[in-house]
């Protein structure tokens, strides 16, 4: 049995439950509302320490970390295959998988808390997470810590930018050359990246403009009209889901 | 043609080393001296506009991200597989590698980036933002302009110290369990934590030792007795060199 713990169908969540829909494959769904903090609770933090969503769990396994998520889905229900044949594609598809846990999504989430999450969240809540946060392991209380406060310095704002404005030229220049990130084929690599493209259209809007960005939102235009990619997103529950946003994951700390 | 640009085979510049090595691969090792900055050299970007450290180059293409390119390495060359094929051993190999890349080696190298700046004589602000104008990745001339500026913030270095022990307690878990970090054979996960972790039991004698972690000590006994590890180890030069020799003898491997 597959039971996939989640938050809402876009950005960290959206890939897996992209990537299930294109296998085909049946789960229970687990949604957690990362803002009523429920990926806090006791339970949740027995099956994943670090209090982060999405969780896989298959037949009892517990399956973390985007990406390596896919890669596991890909590896244990290998067809219709979204793994491309060659070698070199499949680097690709890794470097991409690795690019963007790394380089993009810490940045899209840390800049969409800030201007679109945190604003909105009322005075109350803010003090009840301050609670919440201390059962956490240290790094992700830090972090939560650190993006509960008002003030963000203006150097992490600069800097998360800066490395998202790289990406959107690296994704515009391989997108130049081939229609999908690792070759010809749709792969896994597309389906990692498309939910944090699609937040960056919400978080960087002057990134992902047609002057600036034309060839990449092409490519979300074709990927957000399978018919898999909209079934996934019809599980949102939030009004504009893709304005939600919880801290995390942490951007990299030594470059 | 198999091509490896890379500097000693220390943390993510060694990590195809140790791997060709243990393959019995040949190849050709081209040396870039990353104590002279040799990756943000004109020549060096011109194959890897990053100027990171390692680039590898099979046929014609160009991989420029260490681990994956380590996958790719095992499936495209003969020799014994590195990767098992239960998916879910498979996961756990890919969630140790993602555990050094994206947490452990960044704790580790701002140590010593930390200690390299300290040992580095000033230079002048002009000569700094010279040399940090020529590295590609934002978040990489963030770094080198702290260490050239002689700023690694302390609060910074307590924290990465803090992961740094709680680290030495993941693997000392791990390996109670099973021989290797993905299991019963030796894979990439090892490969990648091992060319980083190598010297612990020297580097860090309070807490890395037969008393405190006895399980890491024989993992990391069982990776330094392989062929491909000394033969991986002797293409250093100089200090790694001595790090390996010191910690052999704490091994007594």
């Amino acid at each position: 049995m597959l039971e996939l713990y989640h938050w809402e169908p876009t950005f960290l969540s959206g890939e897996v439950l992209i990537a299930l829909a294109e296998k085909h494959l049946p789960f229970e769904s687990r949604y957690l509302d990362l803002l009523e903090l429920e990926q806090h609770e006791p339970e949740f933090l027995r099956l994943n320490p670090s209090g982060g969503v999405p969780v896989l769990v298959h037949d009892g396994r517990v399956i973390t970390e985007c990406g390596l998520i896919l890669e596991y889905l890909e590896d244990a229900f290998p067809q219709p295959s979204l793994r491309p044949e060659p070698l070199v594609a499949q680097y690709q598809t890794r470097f991409w998988l690795k690019y963007v846990a790394e380089r993009m999504a810490p940045y899209v989430s840390l800049l969409g808390w800030r201007h679109l999450a945190r604003p909105v969240l009322a005075g109350a809540s803010v003090e009840r997470a301050k609670h919440t946060i201390e059962r956490l392991p240290r790094e992700r209380r830090d972090l939560w810590r650190k993006a509960l406060e008002e003030r963000c310095p203006g150097e992490e704002i600069a800097l998360a930018r800066e490395s998202l404005s790289f990406a959107a030229l690296k994704l515009e220049e391989t997108l130049g050359g081939a229609p999908w990130l690792a070759g010809n084929s749709y792969s896994l690599a597309d389906i990692a990246l498309a939910p944090t493209v699609r937040a960056m259209r919400v978080v960087v809007p002057d990134m992902m403009s047609p002057l600036q960005s034309p060839r990449t939102l092409a490519w979300l235009g074709r990927i957000e009209a399978r018919p898999a990619v909209r079934e996934a997103l019809a599980r949102a529950r939030a009004a504009a889901p893709e304005r939600q946003f919880a801290p995390g994951p942490e951007p990299p700390r030594w470059g | 043609m198999l091509e490896v640009y890379t500097w000693e085979p220390n943390a993510n510049s060694g990590k195809p080393l140790l791997m060709l090595k243990e393959k019995g691969v040949d190849f050709v090792y081209h040396y870039i001296d990353m104590g002279k900055r040799e990756q943000h050299s004109p020549q060096y970007l011109e194959l890897n506009p990053n100027g990171t450290v390692p680039t590898v180059v099979h046929e014609g293409h160009v991989l420029t991200e260490s681990s994956p390119a380590l996958e790719y390495l095992d499936a495209a060359l003969d020799g014994a597989p590195l990767c098992p094929r239960d998916p879910y051993l498979l996961w756990r190999m890919r969630r140790w590698i993602r555990f050094m890349d994206l947490e452990y080696c960044p704790a580790l190298a701002m140590f010593g980036g930390a200690g390299a700046s300290e040992r580095m004589p000033p230079q002048e602000p002009a000569e700094i933002e010279r040399q940090v104008g020529r590295i590609p990745l934002p978040e990489r001339r963030r770094v080198w302009r702290l260490i050239l500026t002689k700023q690694v913030p302390a609060a910074a270095l307590a924290e990465s110290q803090q992961r740094i022990l709680a680290g030495i307690s993941r693997f000392e878990l791990a390996l109670t369990d099973s021989p290797y970090l993905a299991g019963q054979a030796y894979s990439l996960a090892d490969i990648v934590a091992m060319i980083t972790v190598y010297a612990m039991p020297a580097l860090r004698r309070e807490e890395v030792n037969d008393r405190k972690t006895p399980h890491y000590m024989d993992w990391l006994r069982r990776c330094h007795a392989r062929p491909g590890a000394r033969a991986a180890f002797e293409l250093g030069h100089g200090w790694v060199a001595a790090r390996v020799a010191e910690t052999r003898t704490l091994l007594g491997v």
